[in-house]
């Protein structure tokens, strides 16, 4: 009894293909590649509200005014830190905000004194940020907004220090840079090869080919 | 013929060389056994010039950071809750820290800079052809990774900008499915996602760069320097002319380690005069800062079309990278004589920096859906 190979039978179907083997090769690629796009974006999801602790909790919209405070001096930054702290007293969620001493900070943003307000609305929240746990995910971790830190502004002896070594540096590096540049420009460099590529060509005794071997 | 650092032939062992010094019969000793001269090979006079050297500077940026990085890493604390005061412990209280901070902070700049300069001189240079399509193409990834390597540096500072920045990734990685899951604070839940991209920040970032580096540097060793387009070459169009004079591997290092100097010099007057600053504490639910000057040009997309657009623009951008030396068919390397590549380079390059200047101009805004 003659038995089939099914190993053959598939490759004497495949051999019968009317379509080119490179050709279904690059078919056989595309289709990969676009169940691969695919289920790539099947499983994508809409980007959505996120951002540490959740923007909804009374003492997140009070660290927003705060942050507000410290990053925007000014008008618009009050402005804009009022707009928060109304959100946080109008917020569902306020555990562990004191809303009476938030509402004080409210009066003195109003009468413009910030100064006063910064640290009332830190104090009103620090019952919310005592019970923090430790940060995962992208949560914040932050428990106290500290503003901006911009460094000293004047020169300590060791800046000076500093300063000079890396003047020395830059000045040396630059003198040395030019000390051992490259000793003929462009021009120069063409003159070199073509004056090469000529006494090749004499001492070869025949016309210069230009085939030069590029294998160095 | 290859040689090595003495432009001695490779083929010749190093050990055999009596007349040297000590100091030669020492390196004659460790080369026959470690090989080290394998990776020297000669340089073409043109590639000593600056513009030719933009990698090397690159290079030497790279070191500068891993240095600064390590001393860093022994006093950054990679925790929300002390990440953003341990900084400023770093400007405040260790010896040197603020200086240290300061080099890092421009050592990435520069690193940028140079990094970019190089990949518009190799582009100007036609040095992206045939055959060193492969190498222009981890020159890419690299250019990529180091992207990337300054936005998780960014995000480190754990302050008002880097954790905005870090929302605007969070979302990025929710749009793009199954393939940002590593972005998604929900991937390892119990841990902070600064965690994560602290380890990518020093080793998995540095780690990948350094594998392309070495790369990198064995193709340019195989395909040799690529010509300058201005001189003669021989009947290889791809390679310098043989008759092209050269120097020793070890006078092209001389020369970047000239560069490197002057450089840490400019990085060293820079950090004294402009310090690395760091923000506010991180509040979450708003947008306030504005990002780094080099993500400028997609966040003017994000203002024009949304946060989808950074998505497009940085995968366009880097798309027609990649895509250049198998599109651009031109054997032509002379500026020139490729008006169509200029062309569209140029249009590119406005582009960028028009979208970067009006990120300038616009205040910032809420994209993030908090």
């Amino acid at each position: 009894m003659v038995t089939r190979d099914p190993r053959n039978l598939r490759s004497r179907e495949r051999d019968k293909s009317p379509v080119p083997k490179p050709r279904r090769h690059r078919r056989t690629v595309a289709s990969a590649f676009l169940i691969a796009v695919a289920s790539v974006m099947l499983v994508a999801q809409p980007a959505w509200a996120h951002g540490g602790q959740s923007a909804s909790e009374g003492y997140v919209m009070v660290q927003q005014a705060i942050s507000y405070l410290v990053n925007q001096p000014g008008a618009t930054g009050t402005a804009q830190a009022l707009v928060r702290v109304d959100n946080a007293l109008a917020a569902k969620d306020q555990d562990g905000v004191d809303v009476a001493t938030v509402q004080q900070a409210k009066m003195d943003l109003k009468a413009g004194n910030v100064d006063a307000a910064r640290p009332l609305l830190q104090d009103s929240i620090s019952a919310a940020t005592a019970a923090l746990k430790p940060a995962t995910g992208e949560e914040t971790g932050t428990k106290t907004v500290v503003p901006p830190f911009q460094g000293t502004v004047s020169l300590s002896g060791m800046d000076w220090v500093l300063l000079i070594l890396s003047m020395l540096a830059a000045v040396g590096g630059a003198v040395l840079v030019y000390l051992l540049r490259p000793k003929e420009n462009l021009r120069a460099l063409t003159g070199d090869i073509l004056a090469a590529r000529a006494r090749l060509a004499n001492e070869s005794d025949a016309p210069s080919s230009g085939r030069e071997d590029n294998v160095r | 013929m290859s040689v090595d650092v003495n432009n001695k032939p490779l083929t010749e062992p190093s050990s055999d060389n009596t007349d040297g010094g000590w100091v030669r019969k020492a390196w004659g000793v460790v080369d026959d056994r470690m090989g080290i001269s394998a990776l020297a090979y000669p340089v073409p006079e043109h590639a000593n010039r600056f513009a030719w050297s933009l990698g090397g500077i690159t290079a030497v940026s790279f070191v500068v950071l891993i240095a600064t990085g390590i001393i860093l890493a022994q006093f950054y604390a990679p925790s929300p809750e002390l990440a953003n005061s341990s900084i400023r412990s770093i400007e405040t209280t260790v010896w040197a820290g603020s200086f240290i901070r300061g080099i890092h902070f421009w050592a990435a700049q520069a690193m940028y800079v140079a990094a970019l300069l190089h990949l518009i001189r190799v582009f100007l240079t036609g040095s992206y052809k045939k055959p060193r399509e492969g190498n222009w193409l981890v020159g890419v990834a690299m250019f990529g990774l180091l992207t990337f390597a300054i936005f998780t540096g960014t995000v480190l500072k754990w302050d008002q900008e880097g954790f905005e920045a870090l929302g605007h990734n969070i979302e990025i990685g929710a749009l793009l499915g199954g393939v940002g899951f590593w972005f998604s604070p929900t991937f390892s839940g119990q841990l902070p996602i600064l965690l994560r991209l602290y380890s990518a920040h020093v080793v998995i970032i540095p780690g990948i760069i350094l594998v392309l580096v070495l790369l990198h540097f064995l193709l340019i060793k195989r395909h040799h320097m690529s010509p300058h387009p201005s001189l003669p070459v021989g009947k290889l169009t791809e390679q310098a002319a043989a008759l092209e004079p050269t120097k020793p591997f070890t006078e092209h290092i001389r020369r970047l380690v000239t560069f490197g100097i002057a450089l840490v010099g400019i990085l060293g007057i820079l950090a004294v005069l402009l310090p690395a600053t760091i923000g506010s504490s991180p509040v979450a639910g708003i947008e306030i800062t504005r990002p780094p000057w080099l993500f400028w040009w997609p966040f003017t997309l994000e203002n024009w079309f949304g946060l989808p657009a950074i998505v497009w623009g940085e995968v366009a951008f880097f798309l027609i990278l990649a895509a250049l030396p198998f599109v651009d068919r031109n054997p032509k390397r002379w500026w020139r004589k490729r008006p169509v590549a200029m062309t569209l380079a140029l249009l590119l390059l406005l582009t960028l920096i028009a979208l970067s200047i009006i990120m300038i101009l616009t205040p910032a805004k809420n994209h993030l859906g908090m």
